[in-house]
């Protein structure tokens, strides 16, 4: 691997022109984004900054518990975002929809590193730490966008749901198909970046890949693993939140207690 | 437990849905407090008081979609605690007061919907076909969807739905609030008919406490969050 070209600080500085562009045109227009770009610019430098001196650490380090930590960190963070995306309701999910992202996700970049990049040990942090990153940016959209579908379907559709319960339906039998629907609207984006890969867009992690120096065809092999990973992870991550939150929903005796509340 | 538990015979010693002591705050306000009554086999209670007065929650609460915090319910001498709660929903069913018929079905599956949770099977074609006549809805196809019925004729489905579970009680809650004056008598005449046939006790929620006069029921007053049985 040659590596890639390096960017000195001058050339980085002109890439600032880009948001500064995109600044003269909110302003000129009235779009109120000026603000949201500046802090936006600040905080993309400062985080990724922070991210590289972290992993200059990580790298150096190698050991199998302050790599699950910083992991488990990171989806911490993960799960906090999720927060502010979904609906507020009565309903608390921070904690399950922690846990389940910590499990699933831990295995399936366990399995990726471990199994199918053979690297070693298995928690080698410069591959366990990005790929594992890539899934919980990924699959943290689709466990919002699930819970979201299920809390808004219990609570468009509680006639229906609280029909089915006066029928002798227990809770979950009564909210199967918002069951369904929630994860499947969770799955529905990252099978579509499967449809779309390689012929409407190069996914960055390939970019970067073959920037680096590295064979197309070895950019490709890690791509196709990323992107079934994606599927993995987005399907098990959403399955686990939605199957545990949903009994949130419930109480004991099948009554639907979900409620909506302001902000 | 399963249902057949449940079904022995009332005896004298107590009522078929006895309630006592049932209370149900929201927000530190008083909904309903210490709400006592008994329902017997055919008993017929026609709960009026002014809207907002607490009785679609004293109807919910009594259908297990809601949890009041203090009281009990005894159904046939067994506390509600330990019956199951689908169980209980099955023998003390709850009619809503809007018609819910599952979005792009038939009829037949809204009437078997019940079926789904229950190990029983459910009636055939012929056997739908003659409740649907019995219920006046002779003109309705089995395999219509329900979404192109009228309320009323909704709300009879829905009914009808409710019946084929063999419930010992109903809860209606306004049932005829948006039904003209037809559809209200036929709603009437089918709980009146299985009230003889199977001895169903009926609480019934209404504004218009004429349409309910073929019933000749007992009424009670909810008022101030108090329930007063006049009769």
């Amino acid at each position: 691997m040659s590596g890639a070209i390096d960017i000195g600080i001058p050339q980085l500085a002109i890439s600032l022109l880009f948001v500064i562009a995109a600044g003269i045109a909110s302003l000129r227009l009235r779009l109120g984004l000026a603000r949201d770009l500046f802090w936006g610019t600040v905080r993309t430098i400062a985080q990724l900054v922070l991210m590289g001196f972290v992993l200059i650490y990580v790298f150096r380090i190698q050991r199998w518990e302050l790599v699950l930590a910083l992991y488990v960190l990171m989806i911490l963070f993960a799960a906090w975002i999720i927060r502010g995306r979904v609906r507020s309701t009565t309903v608390s999910y921070f904690l399950p929809t922690f846990l389940s992202m910590v499990l699933s996700y831990v295995l399936i970049t366990a399995v990726v590193v471990g199994l199918i990049v053979q690297a070693e040990p298995w928690y080698l942090p410069k591959y366990f730490i990005p790929l594992g990153g890539m899934i919980i940016g990924n699959s943290m959209n689709a466990i919002a966008i699930s819970l979201d579908r299920l809390f808004s379907d219990l609570l468009r559709r509680r006639s229906e749901v609280e029909l089915l319960i006066c029928l002798g339906a227990t809770g979950r039998e009564a909210s199967a198909d918002m069951y369904r629907d929630a994860i499947k609207a969770g799955m529905i984006p990252s099978i579509n970046a499967m449809m779309g890969v390689g012929v409407v867009f190069i996914p960055g992690m390939m970019t970067g890949q073959i920037l680096a120096g590295s064979d197309p065809l070895v950019a490709v092999k890690y791509q196709i693993v990323v992107m079934l990973m994606l599927v993995a992870s987005t399907a098990l991550g959403s399955l686990l939140v939605v199957s545990l939150v949903r009994k949130r929903c419930f109480a004991p005796d099948h009554r639907l207690i979900i409620q909506e509340t302001d902000a | 437990m399963a249902d057949s538990e449940l079904s022995v015979p009332e005896t004298a010693s107590h009522a078929l849905l006895s309630v006592r002591a049932l209370s149900f705050r929201y927000d530190r306000d008083d909904i309903f407090s210490d709400v006592a009554f008994d329902l017997h086999a055919r008993d017929v209670l026609l709960l009026s008081g002014p809207s907002g007065s607490g009785k679609s929650t004293l109807l919910r609460s009594l259908a297990r979609l809601l949890a009041p915090q203090t009281g009990t319910i005894t159904l046939k001498g067994r506390s509600w605690a330990d019956i199951p709660p689908p169980t209980y929903r099955r023998r003390v069913a709850y009619l809503q007061q809007q018609p819910v018929m599952l979005p792009g079905t038939t009829v037949r599956t809204n009437l078997l919907l019940s079926f789904r949770f229950d190990v029983a099977n459910g009636p055939d074609d012929e056997q739908l076909n003659s409740l649907l006549s019995e219920a006046a809805l002779e003109s309705i196809r089995l395999d219509q969807d329900a979404g192109t019925l009228s309320v009323g004729q909704q709300q009879r489905i829905a009914l009808l739905r409710l019946l084929l579970m063999r419930p010992a009680a109903l809860l209606l809650d306004e049932p005829t609030a948006s039904l003209d004056r037809d559809a209200a008598q036929k709603l009437i005449d089918m709980v009146a008919d299985e009230r003889e046939r199977s001895a169903l006790a009926v609480l019934l929620v209404s504004h218009h406490t004429d349409d309910a006069d073929r019933l000749s029921p007992r009424m009670a007053i909810l008022k101030n969050a108090r329930l007063e049985v006049l009769s």
